[in-house]
């Protein structure tokens, strides 16, 4: 049977609701407290584990696309691809009142997977290792003789091209080894003030942040009985390189179009080619995971998993993380090797974390729960899962904001052959 | 399979429901997030030097404008010429002579009158004299082949008397003005007067030409005859006309900070940006150029419109000018304190380090007039941002 009929996305006209999805949302996905430092972390596990709360660095069935620990990769018996998408809506609260929406999207990454030979995997993929996404707009900050509206936005995050060995070592023992290629994936800003002033005319700064570096992460995982998994997962810690440009209004490109709150129309009279750069290393964490699951040998499947990520080594203003989660997967029907009927998989968890960004307060924390669905496509050529989550992260009096949000993921797996 | 298909559906359209519309206001909410400062917004002030550029002469012609110039202003001299024609034959006639020889003239005066709504600036000495050349309303007094003032040779009139009543100049002439001008069987008698400064002090007297409606220049003769009585005769002149040109000493001198139309001169301004230290990556929000107007400024019209230019280099006398940074300027009359808004761009390389600081000049647009403005102390208000903290 071909690839056709196993992986036949557009017979659930599936395609042209990804290109609406697509469409209609921005292209970024995080946290209001992504603006400082690098970003928010992305947690990198498949959308089963985002199901299941977000454990699964113990999943070693073959059917997992989990970065977190590069073992799981040695799991896999068939080349298989993945690919997934985000989309959230978030309800902004700050201590005075104030409220916002926001709604946004992004690509969350795809994956290869590829057995090679004698209990040998490649695995290849393009992921997100951080994710940006702020924006704010509000009345001068300062209090000098010419007030102005400041708006600033930021967006982008960095991107690696990973390229993944998974070792099979009997049917019980995983090995895996993943390296992280940081060449994709820009941080951009912008910082707007419009004075109040007619006469006087605006500014407009950008700062473009963009990353060279690589990143190693280990992996083994080992399922001495049938029913029961352990897996561990190491990231030492890392250096990328960030090359910050700064470009204000004279030196944008010539053409580009800024409107400010008026509707006037300002277009970038590229000038000068002139713009600040400069070059520093940066400090990425070393990260250790671990996790438990256990399978009743059909029916159900539950993963727990903690994660602690060292920050506080990276720089002054960070703190370490930790990551607990827990989450339970359950087939419906019952076994069914000649694919007679569908089955589904629903997933649910729940998960708490920290973020690594410094208040004045307490650690800016997040949990969240999370129920999703699994719908095989036709023939078994492949899996649809949807999951969502609900969630909270901060707490306005403490860190200044609070937002509560409703994610939802999906993605799209098969097999290649 | 249906369930399947209806599942997938069903999540789909849950999924772009749930997206939803995000709030289409800007954000509000996060302002204690930022943890990097924006940018200062400083305002600097930038002492000027300049000097001025003679530029060249436009080949005006002012013999159909309302107004007469008379006066001396900043090196540069206004002179007016007026022609009346007498008819011998009504000037016989109303006294019943048959020959020209036979009147006696008792007063010969020209009354001209001051245009009030112009700048004026005290009335000095007015020297009469009589033009020794031909000359019209078409004459122009540059010579556009060798880019210099044509002269004009004239005879002085001993004895003119010049007043001043109210807003009328009076001249009186001496009686042989007249017979000096009679010729026989000429059609008319044409008396011919050149009004120029007679003091080395700055004066500008803005009189009324033959083409102002009511105000034009009239020489009033009263006179008589043998067995007659006196008699008025009055004609308004026939032709008028003024002209502009350096003095002997060749025009302003270069300290004055002086822009001009008509005979171009040029500002040109220097920046001594000692001590204001623009940091680099900063915006130029507004750049305003206070040139505290001397009264010695005169602009005849609504608005003396300027470019100003940056400097790009210069090599020898040959300047190079970048023409996207020209701003073009206009002043009203009458003001006192002349800002000029400057297009941010032409200050924003330096801080950029896109160009050097050659300094900017001033040029009048309109050079079918003469006017000027003159600079008191200039001074550069610069108001810019720095750029927001990286790190």
């Amino acid at each position: 049977m071909g690839i056709g009929n196993r992986f036949n996305l557009c017979a659930y006209g599936i395609c042209p609701w990804v290109a609406l999805l697509i469409w209609t949302t921005k292209a970024e996905t995080s946290t209001i407290f992504s603006f400082n430092g690098l970003g928010d972390a992305v947690r990198r596990v498949d959308v089963r584990s985002r199901g299941m709360g977000g454990a699964g660095r113990a999943l070693t069935d073959g059917q997992s696309f989990n970065s977190a620990n590069p073992a799981l990769l040695a799991a896999a018996r068939r080349a298989a691809f993945s690919g997934r998408f985000f989309m959230q809506r978030r309800s902004l609260k700050d201590a005075e009142g104030r409220s916002h929406v926001v709604s946004d999207g992004d690509i969350g990454g795809f994956q290869v997977t590829l057995p090679i030979r004698n209990g040998s995997v490649l695995g290849l993929g393009w992921e997100p290792i951080t994710d940006v996404d702020f924006g704010l707009s509000v009345d001068s900050l300062s209090t000098g003789p010419l007030p102005y509206r400041l708006t600033v936005d930021a967006s982008g995050g960095i991107q690696a091209l990973s390229l993944g060995l998974g070792q099979r070592v009997g049917p019980t023992v995983f090995f895996g080894v993943r390296a992280d290629a940081v060449v994709l994936g820009t941080i951009n800003e912008t910082w707007i003030k419009d004075f109040d002033d007619a006469s006087i005319s605006f500014s407009k700064d950008q700062i473009v942040r963009t990353h060279k570096g690589l990143l190693w992460a280990f992996g083994l995982a080992w399922a001495p009985a049938r029913k029961w998994a352990v897996g561990v997962a190491f990231q030492p810690a890392g250096h990328i390189e960030q090359t910050r440009s700064l470009r204000n209004v004279f030196s944008d490109n010539r053409g580009d179009v800024y409107v400010d709150d008026e509707e006037n129309r300002f277009i970038g009279v590229g000038l000068f080619d002139v713009e600040d750069t400069s070059e520093t290393d940066l400090d990425m964490p070393a990260i250790l995971g671990g996790g438990i699951s256990y399978s009743s040998g059909y029916k159900w499947l539950v993963a727990v998993d903690a994660e602690k990520g060292y920050w506080f080594d990276t720089g002054n203003d960070r703190r370490d993380t930790f990551e607990l989660s827990a989450g339970v997967l359950y087939r419906t029907g019952a076994k069914d090797p000649l694919v007679s009927g569908t089955r589904l998989e629903l997933m649910g968890g729940f998960h708490r974390r920290s973020l690594y960004f410094k208040t004045e307060g307490p650690s800016i924390s997040e949990i969240g729960a999370s129920l999703g669905v699994g719908v095989p496509l036709k023939n078994r050529g492949g899996m649809f899962r949807y999951v969502i989550e609900f969630g909270k992260r901060g707490n306005e009096r403490e860190h200044g904001a609070s937002e509560r949000f409703i994610a939802q993921t999906f993605s799209f797996s098969g097999w290649l052959r | 399979m249906r369930i399947a298909s209806a599942t997938v559906a069903g999540l789909l359209v849950f999924i772009v429901a749930g997206v939803g519309c995000g709030d289409r206001r800007s954000n509000p909410v996060g302002a204690d997030l930022l943890n990097r400062e924006p940018g200062g917004l400083a305002v600097d002030t930038v002492s000027l030097s300049g000097i001025n550029r003679f530029e060249g002469l436009t080949n005006f012609v002012f013999g159909h404008t309302i107004d007469l110039r008379v006066g001396r202003m900043n090196g540069i001299l206004f002179r007016a010429l007026l022609r009346f024609e007498i008819s011998p034959n009504e000037l016989l006639q109303e006294v019943g002579a048959d020959s020209l020889g036979a009147l006696t003239v008792n007063a010969l005066e020209v009354t001209l009158n001051r245009h009030t709504a112009s700048f004026q600036k005290g009335l000095a000495a007015i020297q009469v004299s009589r033009p020794d050349v031909l000359w019209d309303e078409f004459t122009s007094f540059v010579d556009s082949a060798q880019a210099v003032e044509v002269s004009l040779p004239s005879t002085l009139i001993p004895g003119a008397i010049v007043t001043l009543e109210g807003n009328t100049v009076n001249i009186e002439l001496p009686d042989s003005v007249f017979y000096n001008a009679v010729v026989e069987d000429g059609g008319t008698i044409p008396i011919e007067l050149l009004l120029g400064p007679a003091e080395a002090d700055d004066f500008l007297a803005v009189l009324a030409s033959r083409d102002s409606a009511g105000l034009a220049p009239e020489l009033r003769m009263v006179y008589s005859a043998k067995g007659s009585g006196l008699v008025e005769h009055t004609v308004g002149s026939a032709r008028d006309t003024y002209w502009a040109a350096r003095d002997d000493g060749g025009g302003p001198g270069e300290d004055l900070l002086l822009v001009q139309s008509g005979i171009r001169y040029s500002l040109f301004l220097g920046f001594d940006t000692t001590g204001v230290d623009i940091p680099f990556g900063s915006t130029i929000n507004s750049v305003e150029l206070h040139l505290d107007t001397d009264d010695r400024s005169f602009v005849e019209i609504v608005s003396f419109p300027l470019e100003v230019v940056r400097i790009d280099a210069e090599s020898g006398d040959r300047l190079v000018s970048d023409n996207r940074f020209t701003s073009i300027l206009e002043i009203g009359r009458g003001m006192s304190d002349t800002i000029l808004a400057l297009d941010p761009v032409m200050v924003q390389g330096w801080p950029s380090e896109a160009f050097p600081n050659n300094g900017i000049s001033l040029r009048a647009v309109n050079n079918l007039h003469v006017a000027w403005l003159v600079a008191g102390t200039p001074w550069l208000k610069v108001s810019y941002t720095e750029p927001p903290e990286i790190d």
